[in-house]
């Protein structure tokens, strides 16, 4: 009898395990993994609080409607009445599809949550009026967005402008694109596309820039201040028994720093950034967020600079020119671009200006935040440098009369054996207002021919109609 | 004065969340309706008369009612957020259970040697098993429901009960079944028919209550650690020649692999408790009804949706709370027919609960069986209460010549 209690206190015992293991596992779920479920588009939940809202409408910087919500008698419809002309930076919300973009990121925004409004939100409840949402102003210039989509139209590509004092991205296409308002129809072959046109190529297309990174490596031989730019070009460099050529073979003859720039001589790159050294270079790299999380409202695919600890003499050669493993998306150029038209400071990107609450209360969008990369002397060496390849090197089909445009072209080499033409820039180069990066993905031609004269466009449309209006 | 009217006595806690939870429920439905304060009344006036009984009769546990009590309550009110035809019919049915409370307590009493029978529970349960494959209809994949005219139940409820006595009945004698072997291979009979039935969660908790009572009287050492390798037999060979086995344990490794599909269940459930949080919420403003059979196998999760885990966690405590005081009796029982049978319908409930919250919480594999006196059912709900009435009249035998305490008496 003893021996059978004892045993009966095993089997509460065990009951007690079995229970307590429920309360834990409970426990455990809903810390660690309820948040990333109830996301997941098969719970409808996400979808009911949609019927009982009125989802905000999304406005540019001027007020003109992007994305807006219309009540009808058996729900809302949302509509996006520019088509493709935001078709990515914007999104769309689709009980079916689900969400992408600004429809995304800021959901809980338009609708109407997290704006500490929940006595309001229990008073429209019980009164059976649908929440309303609030109503999203972004930092984009709806003219400067119909600009560069007509710009990049049939090309596969990307362009970015960014106002360099604030972050504030003023457009930013990607193409191929598609029509929010179609996706019913075309959702098929969107997804099953080999050019992929549901991606954002201007946040998250990554791509090695090319020679518009030497702006990057001028800068830091500035700094350096201990480098000879003095060099004697013959069109090719031997490092570490790897042949590197100049773009066509071209000998430039005799090189200062300025006209390695303005040449954008491969060679002279290579060879300052062997005596730079692995330190030096992975040291302005970082500086520049590349590799790091960048900051800002808008989720973007994270640049790649993989390497850490030492770098090859070839790798270094290589990531001088823009080339190697180094990847970089379209926004993050342009910041970097920025950072030479701001004096030496690097903003985040920006594209929630204001928040109207239902009550038409404003309330301020994302805070303008700036990093302080280089010297402001070093950035407007760099810069008047920019200018001069415009005016006079590769850069010269960005010229604008009138108007002086600092800038830098790229011509990138990747797998596809096609290259990408780049183009990052600013203008005016005094008081700079405008910052555009443009890539054309597997144009084969070079920067200077395919993506300068898209910028060129760009930026003389944006100071002629005004930049912010 | 205030406080301890309403804690005084445990019965009066009961009162108090019946008040607050039917009156809640009548605020939320709109338009208004009398009828649900007035089935909360009806249920409330219930348990206070049974409960006044228990306690005047000196009926012996005076914590066993109100906790079934509590847990129904707690049923009815999800049910008839969920559905109000179920919320009615489970009251209907919480009535007919204390009615059989009362009666399995008298009748158990009234019958002294139940544990003679032995030959009588092995016939039974296997005549009803037989039954259910002639009758039965096939109900979500199991053959385990006999329908009689607009009447349907499920035997393995009622054989839960007689397999127990069985259990109870051996080791009282041991030596009318010739030898040990020929006893646990009736209790695989038991098992295999369950897997037959494709009633997993059956089988599972039929071996549990086996293998645990088993645990406290066997005498052959070697005969009980071959259960183990049985028990992978079984395990192994149903996976690979039964393929609902194999879809249960898919969805239990990665449901998020099919959501539309195998896995559709299991996610909408862990969808419906991540939504609850901590908190829940609140009582009718979640959407528990996007769980497929969220009224019977899945009505934790509803719980969990609308009450937040911390509810979830104070049914499994009250669950625990019951099943403390099953332990209790039996081990108060010296006379070992009714101390298996008090340990045994003890492990039943305390398994099930266990099953059925540990599936739908995806700890273990999901297989379908009620959680006790809270899901929608007859068969469960009415068998629940005779288990517990014969614990009861267990709990009177155990306590007899001891001085009964009066619950929170003045």
């Amino acid at each position: 009898m003893e021996e059978n209690n004892k045993k009966i206190i095993h089997l509460i015992i065990f009951v007690c395990l079995l229970f307590l293991s429920i309360i834990i596992y409970l426990t455990y779920f809903q810390i660690f993994q309820a948040g990333n479920i109830v996301t997941n588009p098969y719970n409808r939940r996400q979808w009911q609080r949609e019927e009982f809202t009125v989802r905000g409408n999304i406005y540019d910087r001027n007020g003109v409607v992007i994305a807006e919500t219309y009540e009808l008698d058996d729900g809302t419809t949302r509509s996006y009445p520019h088509n493709r002309t935001y078709s990515h930076l914007v999104g769309y919300s689709s009980r079916q599809y689900g969400r992408a973009g600004v429809e995304a990121f800021f959901n809980e925004e338009l609708m109407g949550a997290s704006t500490g409004r929940s006595v309001a939100r229990i008073v429209e409840r019980i009164t059976s009026d649908k929440v309303k949402g609030n109503h999203l102003y972004l930092t984009l210039n709806h003219q400067l967005q119909v600009t560069a989509e007509s710009l990049l139209r049939g090309k596969t590509g990307s362009i970015v402008a960014i106002d360099p004092k604030t972050g504030d991205i003023l457009a930013m296409v990607s193409k191929p694109d598609f029509n929010p308002n179609n996706l019913a129809d075309d959702w098929t072959n969107l997804i099953n596309d080999e050019a992929s046109p549901l991606l954002n190529r201007g946040t998250s297309g990554l791509y090695p820039p090319g020679s518009t990174f030497k702006i990057v490596m001028t800068a830091a031989i500035l700094e350096a201040g201990d480098i000879d730019p003095q060099y004697e070009c013959t069109g090719s460099i031997t490092i570490d028994g790897y042949t590197l050529r100049d773009y066509g073979g071209t000998a430039h003859g005799n090189l200062n720093l300025r006209d390695s720039l303005v040449v954008s001589c491969n060679t002279n790159f290579a060879r300052m950034a062997q005596e730079l050294g692995d330190r030096r270079v992975m040291e302005i790299v970082k500086r520049f967020y590349v590799g790091e999380a960048i900051g800002g409202d808008l989720p973007m695919a994270r640049s790649r600079f993989p390497y850490s600890g030492s770098m090859e003499a070839t790798e270094l050669a290589a990531v001088s020119i823009g080339q190697g493993k180094l990847m970089i998306s379209p926004l993050h150029m342009a910041l970097i671009t920025g950072a030479f038209a701001n004096d030496g400071y690097m903003m985040e990107p920006r594209i929630l200006r204001e928040i109207e609450t239902p009550e038409g209360r404003l309330l301020e969008g994302t805070p303008i935040i700036s990093r302080k990369v280089l010297d402001a002397a070093i950035a407007n060496e760099v810069k008047n440098m920019m200018v001069a390849a415009v005016n006079e090197g590769t850069g010269r089909n960005a010229r604008i009369s009138g108007v002086q445009v600092a800038g830098k072209t790229g011509t990138a080499e990747n797998v596809t054996g096609e290259s990408h033409a780049w183009f990052v820039g600013f203008a005016p180069a005094d008081n700079p207002q405008v910052v555009v990066a443009v890539i054309l993905e597997q144009e084969g031609k070079t920067g200077g021919a395919a993506a300068a004269p898209i910028a060129r466009e760009f930026m003389r449309e944006a100071l002629k109609r005004g930049v912010l209006n | 004065m205030v406080k301890r009217m309403i804690l005084g006595r445990p019965i009066n806690i009961l009162i108090f969340i019946n008040i607050l939870f039917f009156g809640l429920l009548y605020l939320h439905v709109e338009p208004y309706d009398i009828s649900i304060p007035i089935a909360g009344a009806a249920l409330t006036i219930l348990m206070v008369i049974a409960n006044l009984i228990i306690v005047k009769r000196k009926m012996g546990d005076q914590y066993i009612f109100l906790i079934l009590s509590v847990l129904s309550s707690l049923g009815v009110i999800m049910l008839y957020r969920l559905n109000p035809y179920y919320g009615f019919r489970q009251i209907t049915w919480y009535g007919v259970g204390v009615l059989l409370y009362f009666l399995a307590y008298l009748i158990f009493n009234w019958i002294k040697r139940w544990e003679d029978y032995g030959y009588f529970y092995i016939a039974g349960g296997i005549l009803l098993f037989i039954l259910t494959f002639t009758l039965g209809t096939a109900v979500k994949g199991a053959t385990n429901w006999i329908r009689i005219g607009n009447f349907t139940f499920q035997p393995a409820e009622i054989i839960k009960l007689i397999y127990i006595f069985f259990i109870a009945s051996y080791f009282k004698y041991p030596e009318k079944f010739k030898n040990e072997y020929v006893f646990v291979g009736l209790i695989y009979l038991h098992i295999i028919f369950l897997a037959l039935q494709r009633d997993m969660g059956m089988a599972m908790l039929f071996y549990g209550i086996f293998i645990s009572i088993y645990y406290v009287y066997h005498k052959e050492k070697k005969l009980f650690y071959l259960n183990f390798l049985f028990v992978i037999l079984i395990l192994i060979v149903s996976y690979f020649t039964m393929t609902h086995v194999q879809v249960r344990f898919e969805a239990w490794l990665n449901p998020w692999k099919d959501i539309a599909g195998r896995g559709y269940q299991i996610t909408q459930s862990l969808f419906a408790i991540g939504t609850g949080g901590f908190f829940g919420v609140g009582l009718g403003l979640g959407s528990p009804d996007f769980i497929p059979e969220v009224h019977t196998d899945f009505i934790f999760s509803a719980i969990c949706e609308e009450l937040g885990i911390f509810g979830g966690m104070a049914v499994v405590l009250l669950y625990f709370i019951l099943n403390y005081r099953g332990f209790k009796i039996s081990l108060t029982i010296q006379e070992p027919f009714k101390r298996i049978v008090a340990l045994g319908i003890t492990l039943t409930y305390s398994y099930q609960t266990f099953i059925i919250i540990g599936g739908v919480i995806k700890l273990i594999p999901l297989t379908g069986i009620t959680l006790p006196f809270i899901s929608y059912g007859g068969s469960a709900m009415t068998t629940g209460f005779i288990a517990f009435g014969i614990l009861q009249a267990l709990s009177k035998k155990s306590l007899e010549g001891e001085e009964i305490v009066e619950v929170g008496g003045e």
